[in-house]
């Protein structure tokens, strides 16, 4: 057994799962899908050479080399829990709706992580998106309300809501939504927004369609009345954007303008007003604020550990240079 | 820019990056020449005062443009180049200032300058817009914590460049006022130790950075990788330094080794990607 841990614990080992993370790291990088575990494999190796390296040489748990090592053996544990817990998805939220959890799409939830994203939820408000000439987008300025809560908050692309640990950030993704309303002859009126192609990324394809409830397809086109600033700077606004809506049903093309109804055989369509939405990336790992704790500890016990051995060491090169 | 007429902060920084190379040649030119007495020659002197006169017109530059444009050199290759010869300078003369000796490395480091002060020069030219992720103040500590660790790390490697030079008959001419290799060798290390500690919280402050700009801490982009990698290599450095008896030379061609990867870090990733970070414009 002592040998056992003598040998996990050896610096030859050391030195191997250095290179051996070294080199996985840089091939994972470049292949599509790495194998689970490239990554894993080498750092669980160094994680318990460094274990057994703790356990068998007391210097490596005294003063600020200890500090250090536990510090970088806590981060190992911690990145490894935050896999198992952490959760990346992304919504497109209408301004107006609220957030519930089969608007997320997931992209990534560690197999610990629970159902917990499904209760997140908030009030989409309207944003606004400030560009540069170009355009370069810079700005992003989206309000959202929280429930119970009075006031909005504004979300930006480095400024996230974070809601029960999930964090939210607005995206590049953004979009309008033209607001309608179908009323059937005699029926309850239906009011819905039209989700549009990202924009000005898509500025050229404004374009959906949408089936009625009586199965008719309606194909629609967003015409916007101004066009996009190439030399100067501009804000994107849903709410202050003159448009046009072309809508096309059974062979029949009308352009409507904010507050213009389609009448058709047995119903109607009314354009209410542009509106628009936000594309969010949902970030969550409860272990990135220990981690970072643990981090500073870290290098701060390193500091201290070679602050009096620097300092030493400089004063004897100060002799020789004297 | 209208390339026709650039703005006198270019003119500055070009300036500048000429200077550089002058002065890695002096510097070689003195350390080959001796007096009679023994003192360092005339012209080592020069050179190190060409070499600050270069950094000066430098600083000057850079602060020019950030005036006219805004925002500091943080974005396209130019302005990583110019603000790390800036940068690598004063390291290495602010550790000559407290440590003399230091200034004998000056062929080496002023080397090192001069090969990034010519490739300032054949670099094109470009204002940069400052993306609104770059706005952080959090930016800044990665930044600056960034230059000390390459600053110390080039300290340390113009140290260990010295102790390889003398491996050769010209070199332990050349270098003969410096302390011996072991004096040295474990100067480049505390260097080296120093550099490990900087890379650390420049890491740590770079995923704090990146957590808010790109709402994720680390996602193994081709700058985070190379600086992992940069830090894995240099960690294994350091360990294979304190655990074996290695020979000065060794942990010289070791030190060069890690600035290698360092300098492809810091300066080679461009080469892969358009961004220092990608998704950082």
């Amino acid at each position: 057994m002592k040998t056992l841990l003598h040998r996990l614990a050896s610096a030859r080992l050391m030195i191997a799962g250095f290179g051996l993370l070294a080199a996985a790291t840089l091939w994972s990088y470049n292949v599509a899908e790495p194998p689970p575990g490239v990554i894993t494999a080498p750092l669980a190796l160094l994680a318990l050479n460094l274990a057994s390296a703790i356990v068998l040489r007391p210097a490596l748990r005294r003063g600020g080399l200890g500090v250090f090592h536990l510090c970088l053996l806590a981060l190992l544990l911690l990145a490894g829990a935050g896999r198992l817990l952490h959760f990346d998805g992304r919504v497109e939220l209408p301004v107006g709706s609220e957030l519930d959890g089969s608007r997320i799409e997931v992209a990534s939830i560690g197999p610990l992580h629970g159902e917990g994203w499904r209760q997140v939820g908030f009030l989409q408000g309207p944003f606004q998106v400030d560009y540069l000439p170009g355009p370069r987008r810079t700005h992003t300025r989206s309000e959202v309300w929280l429930p119970g809560e009075t006031a909005a908050r504004v979300v930006g692309d480095q400024l996230p809501v974070v809601v029960d640990g999930y964090r939210f950030y607005t995206t590049h993704n953004k979009g309008f939504a033209p607001l309608l309303t179908w009323k059937p002859q005699g029926g309850a009126p239906l009011q819905g927004v039209l989700h549009m192609p990202s924009y000005p990324g898509h500025d050229w394809k404004q374009e959906n369609r949408w089936t009625a409830p009586d199965g008719r397809t309606v194909k629609f086109w967003l015409r916007i009345e101004r066009p996009i600033p190439q030399d100067a700077a501009w804000t994107l606004d849903p709410h202050d954007t003159p448009s046009v809506l072309i809508a096309e049903i059974d062979g029949q093309r009308q352009e409507l303008k904010p507050g213009d109804t389609l009448q058709l055989p047995g119903a109607s369509l009314t354009y209410e007003r542009l509106t628009g939405w936000m594309g969010y990336k949902i970030f969550y790992d409860p272990t990135v604020i220990p981690m970072l704790v643990v981090a500073v500890l870290g290098v701060l016990g390193l500091g201290w550990h070679l602050w009096g051995r620097s300092l030493r060491l400089l004063h004897r090169a100060d002799e020789v240079a004297a | 820019m209208n390339l026709q007429q650039p703005p006198i902060d270019y003119w500055w920084l070009w300036a500048g990056a000429a200077l550089v190379p002058l002065a890695a040649g002096l510097a070689w030119r003195g350390m080959a020449v001796s007096t009679a007495d023994g003192r360092p020659h005339p012209v080592r002197r020069a050179a190190l005062l060409l070499a600050d006169l270069a950094l000066l017109a430098i600083a000057f530059g850079i602060a020019l443009r950030w005036a006219r444009i805004g925002h500091g050199p943080f974005l396209n290759m130019f302005e990583i180049l110019a603000s790390s010869v800036l940068s690598l300078g004063i390291a290495w003369r602010l550790a000559s200032w407290k440590l003399p000796v230091l200034r004998a490395i000056a062929p080496v480091v002023l080397t090192i300058l001069a090969v990034m002060s010519l490739w300032l020069l054949t670099v094109r030219p470009l204002d940069s817009v400052l993306p609104p992720t770059y706005g952080m103040t959090v930016l800044w500590f990665h930044v600056l914590l960034g230059k000390i660790f390459l600053g110390c790390a080039v300290v340390g490697t113009g140290i260990a460049g010295v102790v390889l030079a003398r491996q050769a008959a010209w070199g332990q001419r050349w270098f003969a006022s410096m302390p011996g290799d072991a004096t040295l060798d474990a100067l480049a290390w505390r260097f080296m130790l120093a550099a490990l500690v900087f890379e650390s919280l420049m890491l740590i402050a770079g995923a704090v950075w990146a957590q808010d700009a790109w709402g994720r801490y680390w996602a193994w982009d081709p700058l985070e990788t190379w600086a992992f990698v940069t830090w894995l290599a240099l960690s294994a450095a350091v360990h294979a330094r304190l655990v074996w008896r290695l020979r000065p030379h060794a942990g010289a061609l070791m030190i060069i080794g890690v600035f290698v990867i360092a300098f492809l870090t810091f300066f080679g990733v461009p080469f892969v990607t358009l961004a220092p970070h990608k998704g950082a414009v």
